[in-house]
């Protein structure tokens, strides 16, 4: 009896990913009935595009959570392959091909660096991450001489702002991103990997499993996500610039917790971490919708993820 | 009327009855000696006294007053109550003086000024024998002297009662006669002391009576006078074996013995053991032994990977080197570690994951994109649950729901898939009650029949004793006595393991290195 109780009990506290959809939805149909430009098609298609920037930064935010690190340089990272891409496309021109790739390897040394520090020379992944974030913002700093470059590349011009089906291109990237995410974390090896040495590094490591390796998988597809994140919103907006990273920093974290995933590491699902990107993309919305000043909205937003917390995605103690 | 008396306390641990009706007495002027096996009792019946802990029935009163429900260390030192264990509690940053006095610091105006801090804490320290300067940090003493400030930060509660648990076993000879010195004068001012320690000497230099717990009740409270070292060691051991332990490998047969599967030779891990030699047998249980802490767990960390180590080893005649956990797995070797919670299994974690944690490879192949068969990973994780029939709801459940018994056959049972040929176990049935005790005795011993090594420490001398073909006694990182066959008793354990020593029939003794 006890412990079938113990079961169910167990389950309902799996289930805190389920939590941020069920607020999620509550907070959107809240959002259409007393908010005003909320129950359009445009305003949902909007919403979910918007969302995916996030979204794409915060599925690799968990898979670095998850082993119980955390990347503090997405949002130098996101920043690095937008102006990278930018002045790679503006100088050779074409459909920015070359400018991507430069893009995503620069981004993918970054998440392999970020390992590597935390890995072998056993730098706390806080202070490493926080560090390769600064490096970078005042390399790019230096390398644009302080004004980046916008530039239009098609392939993500089409990708940011398209639609297929009435569906935004964004959107899908984010899906297919999310489920290839979904089987490295839940159905991979390495998966296994990253949870076990989220739940306990020692215990891990007396069951055999590689912490290097784990690392570098995770950071590297951290940073190349948040890179990716980058092109699409250089896509979006037609420009680089050297502070478009920043918000992605603290709320990619907040999407990975209000999804559910112990900031400890070890506990949590993928598919939580979407819930709570939409979530804080929908709460953003609402906000600038009662047109509230920026430092009011971002103090409200503050208070509004501390609250989130508290209901249902607190630590246990143990 | 005594200054302590206990009475009738019973506790218990997740069902595991760990003390049942335990009563003594320590009066005014009095050092009673608290003696017994690892796991009888004595720390649990010490933590209801300090507050750590509170008894399920009966009381502890002390002074004439029955302690509240509220006790606690800090009431208990309050309240005259100092204690000092064998686990330091110092932080080593800080300077000696301020270890002296934590919690207590004297200050002006909220200021602590160092050097009031310093010359207050001198008298202590010259009362406990200790020549330091008080601003040292703590951390850069040696061992003994660390403990000796202990002492020292007991004494500067003013106590009335001292409880001493293990304290003196890190400390040389000088250091014990300054301690001991201290406790006569506490004796002398009508002040009492509870006094815990493995070297029978100490205990008969020392006490006026001698309290035996064994198996968490009372066996025999005796004057110094009335007892002496065998009746004592008589009173400790000497349990009802009925089936607990299965019958043992027949010994090996005159010149053909076998070959041993993992030869270790020089066995050192710096700070922990030195020039250990084993010869782990298949088909045979090896067990080490000794009393606590005197590098048993570092030997095995050592062949598992886990601690730096000299030496050589070698597996079936091939030299090895094992640096890391995956080099011992890769020679299947298996590890069950003593702090299971932190090494042998996530408890965080379900019974499935903690399962095929360790056989991830065989699960989830490259030819698989290393994607992990669900339906493999259900077969053995069903398989195993049944085989070493682990109590559990379902494979779903968080292990640290389990109990310590089948939490403990989870971090066996995820070593079996993987096929291992060595297994190293340290204590691997502390905590847990008798019927899983028994069931991993014969699990343990199925698994030696099949042909695996198996090497076990234990501080519980008769689990050696029922269990182990051959016992290894460690003391002081060294192996001082092989044990085997009817050599093999509790009593020449138990000598071996307190007076580091062989013994020899006519009594002696002498250091043997092997």
């Amino acid at each position: 009896m006890s412990s079938s109780l113990a079961v169910s009990v167990a389950g309902l506290r799996g289930s805190r990913a389920a939590w941020a959809f069920g607020v999620l939805g509550v907070t959107w149909v809240a959002a259409v009935l007393f908010a005003d430009g909320f129950d359009s098609l445009a305003s949902f298609r909007y919403l979910v595009q918007t969302a995916s920037f996030l979204g794409i930064v915060a599925i690799g935010q968990t898979l670095v959570v998850m082993m119980s690190g955390i990347d503090l340089s997405v949002s130098g990272v996101v920043a690095l392959s937008a102006v990278v891409c930018a002045k790679v496309a503006s100088g050779t021109g074409g459909g920015g091909a070359s400018g991507i790739a430069v893009a995503l390897l620069l981004c993918a040394l970054v998440g392999a660096v970020n390992a590597a520090g935390v890995v072998w020379l056993r730098v706390p992944p806080m202070v490493m991450t926080l560090a390769s974030g600064t490096i970078l913002a005042g390399a790019l700093l230096v390398y644009t001489d302080g004004s980046p470059s916008s530039a239009q590349v098609p392939l993500l011009n089409s990708l940011a702002n398209d639609r297929v089906l009435g569906i935004p291109w964004a959107f899908v990237l984010w899906l297919a991103l999310t489920a290839a995410a979904f089987w490295l974390l839940h159905l991979s090896r390495t998966g296994r990997y990253a949870f076990a040495l989220g739940a306990g590094e020692d215990a891990a490591r007396a069951s055999g499993v590689p912490p290097a390796s784990t690392a570098f998988i995770a950071y590297t597809a951290c940073a190349v996500l948040a890179g990716v994140a980058g092109l699409v919103l250089l896509g979006f907006t037609g420009t680089s610039s050297l502070t478009m990273g920043n918000p992605y920093q603290l709320l990619s974290i907040a999407s990975v917790v209000l999804g559910g995933t112990s900031i400890l590491g070890g506990r949590g699902h993928l598919l939580g971490t979407v819930g709570g990107a939409l979530l804080l993309t929908l709460l953003t919305a609402l906000l600038t919708s009662w047109n509230l000043s920026e430092g009011v909205r971002q103090v409200v937003l503050g208070l509004l993820i501390i609250g989130l917390l508290l209901v249902y995605a607190r630590e246990r103690r143990t | 009327m005594a200054l302590l008396s206990v009475e009738k306390v019973s506790k218990s641990f997740a069902g595991n009855r760990v003390l049942a009706d335990v009563s003594f007495e320590v009066g005014r002027g009095e050092v009673l000696a608290l003696v017994g096996e690892n796991g009888a009792g004595k720390s649990t019946v010490l933590s209801l006294i300090t507050g750590l802990l509170t008894p399920d029935s009966g009381r502890v009163v002390f002074d004439g007053a029955p302690v509240a429900r509220a006790w606690s260390p800090h009431r208990a030192r309050a309240a005259g109550i100092g204690s000092v264990h064998q686990e330091l509690s110092l932080n080593p940053h800080q300077s000696v003086a301020e270890n002296v006095f934590l919690g207590s610091w004297p200050s002006r105006r909220g200021l602590v000024r160092a050097r009031d801090l310093a010359a207050r804490a001198e008298p202590l320290l010259a009362r406990v024998g200790l020549d330091v300067d008080p601003r040292t940090p703590a951390g850069r003493l040696p061992l003994g002297r660390q403990q000796l400030v202990e002492l020292a930060k007991a004494l500067a509660g003013d106590p009335r009662l001292l409880i001493l648990d293990e304290a003196t076993s890190a400390l040389d000879e000088d250091q014990v006669a300054a301690v001991f010195r201290v406790v006569r004068e506490l004796r002398e001012q009508g002040g009492a002391a509870i006094f815990v320690s493995h070297r029978m000497a100490e205990l008969f230099a020392i006490s006026d009576r001698l309290t035996v717990l064994k198996d968490g009740a009372v066996t025999a409270t005796r004057a110094r006078e009335d007892t002496d070292h065998d009746d004592v060691v008589r009173l400790m051991v000497g349990r009802e074996l009925s089936d607990l332990f299965p019958p043992k490998a027949p010994p090996p047969s005159g010149e053909d013995s076998p070959e041993p599967l993992l030869r270790v030779r020089g066995l050192t891990v710096p700070r922990a053991c030195s020039g250990i030699d084993l010869d782990l047998v298949p088909g045979r249980i090896t067990g080490l032994g000794g009393l606590q802490g005197q590098g048993q767990r570092e030997v095995l960390r050592a062949l598992f990977g886990l601690a730096r180590h000299a030496g050589d080893l070698a597996l079936d005649g091939r030299p090895v080197r094992l640096a890391s956990p995956r080099d011992a797995i890769r020679h299947r070797i298996a590890y069950v570690p003593e702090d299971r919670k932190i090494e042998g299994v996530h408890t965080v974690r379900s019974v499935r994951d903690n399962l095929v944690l360790p056989s991830m490879r065989q699960l989830a192949p490259a030819r698989r994109l290393t994607t992990v068969s669900r339906g493999e990973e259900a077969a053995l994780v069903e398989e195993l649950i049944g085989r070493l029939r682990v109590k559990a709801a379902s494979p779903a459940q968080e292990v640290r729901r389990l109990s310590g018994g089948n939490q403990q056959k989870v971090a066996l049972a995820k070593w079996l898939p993987t096929g291992p040929r060595v297994l190293l176990l340290a204590e691997p049935t502390r905590g847990i009650d008798i019927g899983t005790k028994r069931e991993i005795y014969h699990l343990l011993r199925r698994l030696a029949d099949d042909g695996l090594a198996v090497l076990v420490t234990s501080g519980d001398t008769m689990e050696l004793v029922g269990l182990c073909d051959e016992v290894a006694v460690l003391y002081e990182g060294t192996v001082v006595d092989r044990l085997g066959g009817p050599e093999l008793t509790e009593e020449r354990l138990v000598r071996a393991s307190v007076m580091g020593t062989t013994s020899d029939a006519d009594g002696t003794g002498s250091v043997v290195r092997a």
